[in-house]
């Protein structure tokens, strides 16, 4: 089904919104709080919880982007729900992520420091700033925690370009951290 | 702020990014178009927190790793060091393994044969004739959890056969094939000295004479990726034979000696201008970096410039800011 019928659906307060929006991507849901939380049981809890978000907020919300609302609710509550010690303990694949996104930090003590949505916000303008094979690499390796091999995959490229828009992407975000004035 | 905020940060970003890294998909190139590598960083090695590179180095418990042969090796009386470098040569030197946990592992692609680190330089679409003879098959497997004495022989963040690059030295560099007929060349790019610059540039990178045009981007086009790219015109071509001749004839230096002023905190962020792409005749490109001052660097090895004359410099900076 149509996402607009789907949204459609929720505004009707129609029981089949939450069936519907369960095929069309319940599975996809599921795969991305997966890959954050290594527990299937977890990962199933936070899409349901999705799935009562988005009950709760359409209306008054009508997403353009159907499927990318309802992964930031289920990647927002899977990080939620992680517990990191033990992430690291199990070598989940979010350690690495997280390490890797420590590297575009910038060692400055300059002034402002960010919190949630403000994170968001600058990390937008600086998204608007790339290219458009650079942002989707940093997307799909960052925000849905895919594998350099899956990312290759996905789009018909060598897994060394990956790793190398990725490499040269993050340089780029520790360079427009510093000078947005951004700290640890 | 640290890297858990960003990854958790990174939920709130406009909700189209996340549409479009999954619903869109990335144009394919023309098999005879080279593709621009607008993406490699300083193309030596790995990143630590804190911003520094270093790479896997070879001086694992594997004692056959700390020799090997090939042109312009690394005259130091120690392994991995500056000390005892000719006077008015500078060495790059065999780079530590830094298991720090917070170092990443597979963050570039990258092989080791023969005790060299070859870290990748280029991706061509078409490059099946550079291919040369086989010479071995990298197992892959190092990630960020890989200790020590798993930096070995034919280890590597990559996997795949490699293969010689037909007229260039293997101990230079090597290649690796993509299933879609594309390749991409690799570089070794540490344990080695230099003088002038045509012991890169002549020897180890045949640039005089074997190109067939030049391009050129701005920095802050090569830095955001736009595609915007120039061509020299071939009524400038002797201004570039003059600057190819400077850069032969200059003395390497390292590149953190290159001066910066007050109020400058990075050679590439203050100083870079120009990045210039000799399309060479094999379907290659040499891709130079060029800084105020007079600074020219190799992209795939820039811990190491050469500074050339002002003038000759100014003549080709006039052309591309034409």
């Amino acid at each position: 089904m149509e996402d607009t019928r789907i949204i459609a659906l929720y505004w009707a307060r129609s029981e089949d919104a939450i069936r519907e929006t369960d095929a069309a991507y319940g599975r996809k849901l599921h795969v991305l709080a997966d890959r954050i939380l290594r527990c299937h049981e977890d990962a199933q809890e936070c899409v349901s919880d999705t799935y009562m978000k988005a009950w709760n907020t359409i209306p008054p919300q009508r997403p353009a982007y159907f499927f990318a609302y309802l992964a930031k609710i289920c990647r927002h509550f899977a990080l939620g729900k992680l517990d990191w010690n033990n992430a690291a303990k199990r070598k989940a694949d979010i350690v690495s992520l997280t390490a890797e996104m420590e590297l575009c930090v910038p060692d400055n003590s300059l002034e402002r420091k960010l919190e949630g949505e403000e994170i968001g916000r600058t990390l937008s303008r600086f998204l608007a700033e790339q290219s458009q094979e650079n942002r989707m690499i940093f997307m799909r390796r960052y925000w849905y925690t895919d594998s350099v091999a899956e990312i290759a995959a996905r789009y018909g490229i060598s897994e060394s370009k990956v790793k190398t828009r990725l490499h040269r992407t993050r340089m780029k975000l520790r360079t427009y951290l510093e000078r947005e004035g951004i700290y640890l | 702020m640290n890297g858990k905020d960003l990854l958790v940060g990174l939920s709130f970003v406009d909700e189209a990014y996340v549409d479009e890294a999954e619903t869109r998909t990335m144009k394919k190139p023309s098999p005879a178009r080279w593709i621009p590598w607008v993406a490699i960083a300083a193309c030596l090695c790995l990143v630590i927190a804190g911003g520094r590179l270093l790479a896997p180095g070879l001086n694992g418990s594997d004692e056959s790793l700390k020799n090997y042969s090939g042109i312009g090796e690394s005259e130091s009386g120690v392994m991995g060091s500056e000390e005892g470098v000719e006077e008015g040569r500078v060495a790059v030197p065999r780079l530590e393994v830094d298991l720090n946990p917070m170092t990443s592992a597979n963050l570039l692609a990258f092989f080791i044969y023969q005790g060299r680190s070859y870290v990748c330089y280029e991706e061509l679409a078409a490059g099946e004739a550079l291919v040369g003879e086989y010479l071995g098959t990298s197992v892959g497997a190092i990630d960020e959890w890989t200790p020590l004495d798993g930096y070995v022989e034919l280890a590597g963040s990559v996997s795949g056969d490699f293969y010689a690059v037909k007229g260039y030295d293997p101990s230079f560099m090597l290649c690796m094939k993509n299933g879609d007929g594309s390749v991409v060349t690799y570089i070794n790019d540490n344990g080695i000295t230099l003088g002038k610059g045509a012991e890169l540039y002549e020897d180890r990178l045949h640039l005089s004479g074997n190109y067939t045009s030049v391009d050129f981007q701005t920095r802050a086009d090569w830095f955001y990726g736009t595609g915007v790219m120039s061509t020299i015109a071939p009524e400038h071509q002797p201004i570039v034979d003059q600057f190819l001749a400077a850069v032969n004839e200059a003395d390497f230096i390292y590149s953190r000696d290159i001066p910066l002023e007050e109020g400058e905190t990075s050679i590439y962020d203050d100083k870079e201008i120009y990045h210039l792409f000799f399309r060479m005749n094999n379907g290659m490109s040499t891709h130079l970096r060029l800084l105020e001052g007079g600074y020219v660097q190799f992209q795939g090895l820039t811990d190491v410039s050469v500074k050339i004359d002002q003038a000759v410099f100014d003549s080709l900076i006039g052309v591309l800011s034409e």
